[in-house]
């Protein structure tokens, strides 16, 4: 694994959509390379600030090139206090990032019939992932649930007709994403937090149907040391580990996440105890 | 100015020190966290075998602070040995290893396997850690507990490895805990672990952590480090002091030294910004270079303008 860069990111603009702002930064020298399903981590609030984690946000639109060497968008929740900080700070405040970070989501060979399932501001890291899917020439269906998915599915209007907006209404995502499911769909992404995606694992799992999740762990620490964001995911090997989202992650093979017991350590989890506390 | 200091025999090239686990393993820190930089990196503490760790959430934001609960997750020292100490090592970082076990004859254990690698310049004993000789709490509250678990680790220890024991500023009387620890052999103390607390998450009427309580860190038990560190050096002032509990500035670091700490460790402020090590300690450099004495000058200061 190569050692993401740090770097103090300007910040060029803000506009905001319902519970949440999109801000766009100036990009770091590593951030060309950020695939789809990365994120960054950005530092809230100032030194003396009594928020003490990073906040986790996914890489939306990046551009390469612009007045200070390319930017990216990122996506800020007001209605939390270290992302209604962010999008607090004025233009050409300076922020300290880190990224791009993590396992991107893989991209299939040969071109299919992709499901995007984006729950609320994850949709963010469904941007990129659409753009890339349609430029290998895949059909790309969108499943957008929430009341915060305006920015997703400005992507999705880009990029499929095919679009189903749950937004302003009360949708079960088990039923949604059954109602979605066709014999033509092969691969699905999705993105949400471990509660929002567990029905959508869930109901996938041993469907046949290839199953990529990006979860979404808004609070990380710098040093992707502190396992706030622990998980347990079963190995190729048969073995459940706890793994970190924000490094053996964020995506995930939906069929080998431990969808039922999330919020656990399963007892056949490597290294778990009854004593441990 | 001069930034190396020995400690037990030790040599440091400077005195501001990765507190244990917060700099993870090391590979996924940003290039420039510049570990080779600080004067140690203390592991996450290393435990006999791996361990899972404990139920989401595992950590949660308070007012100055982070509570967590994580139960010591991590390979296990096999697992550490085979692709962690490795990494650090080539990657230039002084390594001071932290061990908790759940009983002496495990920590003696750790301390033997360790005897036998390269690298390993000292050991750091976790005594925050639920021992089963007590029943369950930590040795840290009883001093005959902490002695009896540094006894077992110094004796399987090279000779030229300090051992240091962390302790807890959850104890009634830290002072004696920190002499019974010298009694059985440690070259000197960390002050302190995370104190013991918990958050309640009033949305959904739960304890926010996962465990109900954890451990407070950051700058909201930086007067409780303070107070342990003025007490231990009080009684105690050749005692090797490693101080930790809220440190992210170099005025704080300078404060800790004042009190008597010989070294600072940084520990929730890596997890915000991982360069606030590198950062300190220039933070830190500054200031002694502005004052008479330099950083051995601030050593124990506040003892002497309370004294003089």
């Amino acid at each position: 694994m190569s050692q993401a860069g740090q770097w103090t990111a300007t910040v060029m603009a803000r506009r905001d959509t319902g519970d949440y702002a999109v801000v766009t930064l100036s990009a770091g020298t590593d951030t060309s390379t950020a695939r789809p399903g990365q994120f960054v981590s950005v530092k809230v609030a100032g030194p003396d600030s009594a928020l003490l984690l990073r906040r986790a946000m996914w890489i939306g639109e990046a551009t390469a090139s612009g007045r200070e060497g390319g930017t990216i968008e990122v996506v800020a929740d007001l209605r939390e206090p270290g992302g209604a900080w962010l999008a607090a700070q004025p233009q050409s405040a300076r922020v300290d990032v880190i990224g791009p970070l993590g396992r991107p989501f893989s991209l299939p060979r040969d071109p299919t019939t992709c499901l995007l399932i984006g729950f609320e501001t994850a949709t963010a890291a469904l941007v990129k992932l659409a753009e890339d899917l349609v430029s290998r020439g895949c059909r790309v269906r969108f499943l957008l649930l929430g009341q915060n998915v305006a920015y997703g599915a400005l992507t999705a209007r880009r990029f499929s007709s095919e679009i189903m907006d749950s937004s302003g209404r009360i949708t079960s995502p088990r039923d949604a994403t059954l109602s979605q499911l066709d014999d033509s769909v092969e691969v699905v992404y999705s993105a949400g937090t471990t509660e929002q995606l567990q029905p959508v694992g869930q109901i996938l799992m041993g469907k046949g149907v290839a199953h990529q999740a990006a979860v979404e762990t808004p609070l990380v620490c710098g040093s992707r040391t502190c396992t706030l964001c622990a998980l347990p995911v079963r190995g190729r090997d048969g073995v459940t580990r706890m793994v970190r989202a924000c490094t053996e992650g964020p995506v995930f093979q939906g069929d080998f996440v431990r969808w039922d017991d999330l919020g656990t350590v399963p007892g056949d989890c490597l290294g778990a105890s009854e004593e441990i506390r | 100015m001069t930034e190396d200091v020995v400690l037990a025999g030790q040599r440091f090239a400077n005195r501001v020190f990765a507190a244990a686990g917060c700099a993870g393993t090391g590979r996924e820190l940003p290039a420039q966290a510049n570990l080779a930089g600080l004067g140690a990196v203390i592991t996450r503490s290393i435990t006999p075998e791996a361990r899972a760790g404990l139920a989401a959430p595992r950590i949660a934001e308070t007012p100055s602070g982070l509570i967590n609960a994580l139960g010591l997750p991590g390979p296990g020292i096999e697992g550490f040995l085979a692709d962690e100490l490795p990494w650090l090592v080539d990657h230039g970082a002084a390594v001071i290893v932290s061990i908790a076990a759940e009983q002496a004859a495990d920590y003696a254990r750790l301390a033997q396997r360790l005897r036998q690698v390269e690298g390993v310049i000292a050991v750091e004993i976790n005594l925050s850690n639920p021992v089963t000789e007590s029943g369950r709490l930590p040795a840290a509250m009883d001093a005959g507990l902490a002695g009896g678990i540094v006894h077992a680790v110094r004796r399987n220890t090279a000779a030229g490895t300090p051992v240091f024991a962390k302790l807890s500023g959850d104890t009634t009387d830290i002072v004696s805990v920190a002499r019974a620890c010298v009694g059985a052999g440690a070259d000197g103390v960390s002050l302190i672990n995370a104190v013991r607390g918990m958050g309640i998450d009033a949305a959904t009427g739960k304890p926010a952590l996962g465990a109900w309580t954890g451990g407070l860190s950051g700058p909201a038990i930086k007067p409780i480090a303070l107070r342990a560190v003025w007490e231990v050096h009080a009684a105690l002032p050749d005692l090797p002091i490693i101080a930790s509990g809220g440190v992210r500035t170099g005025t704080d670091a300078a404060e800790m030294m004042m009190a008597g700490a010989s070294a600072v460790s940084v520990g929730t402020a890596l997890l915000s910004d991982p360069t606030a090590g590198i950062r300190v300690r220039e933070e830190l450099a500054g200031i002694a270079a502005r004052r008479e004495g330099g950083l051995q000058g601030l050593l124990g200061c506040a003892h002497q303008e309370v004294t003089a």
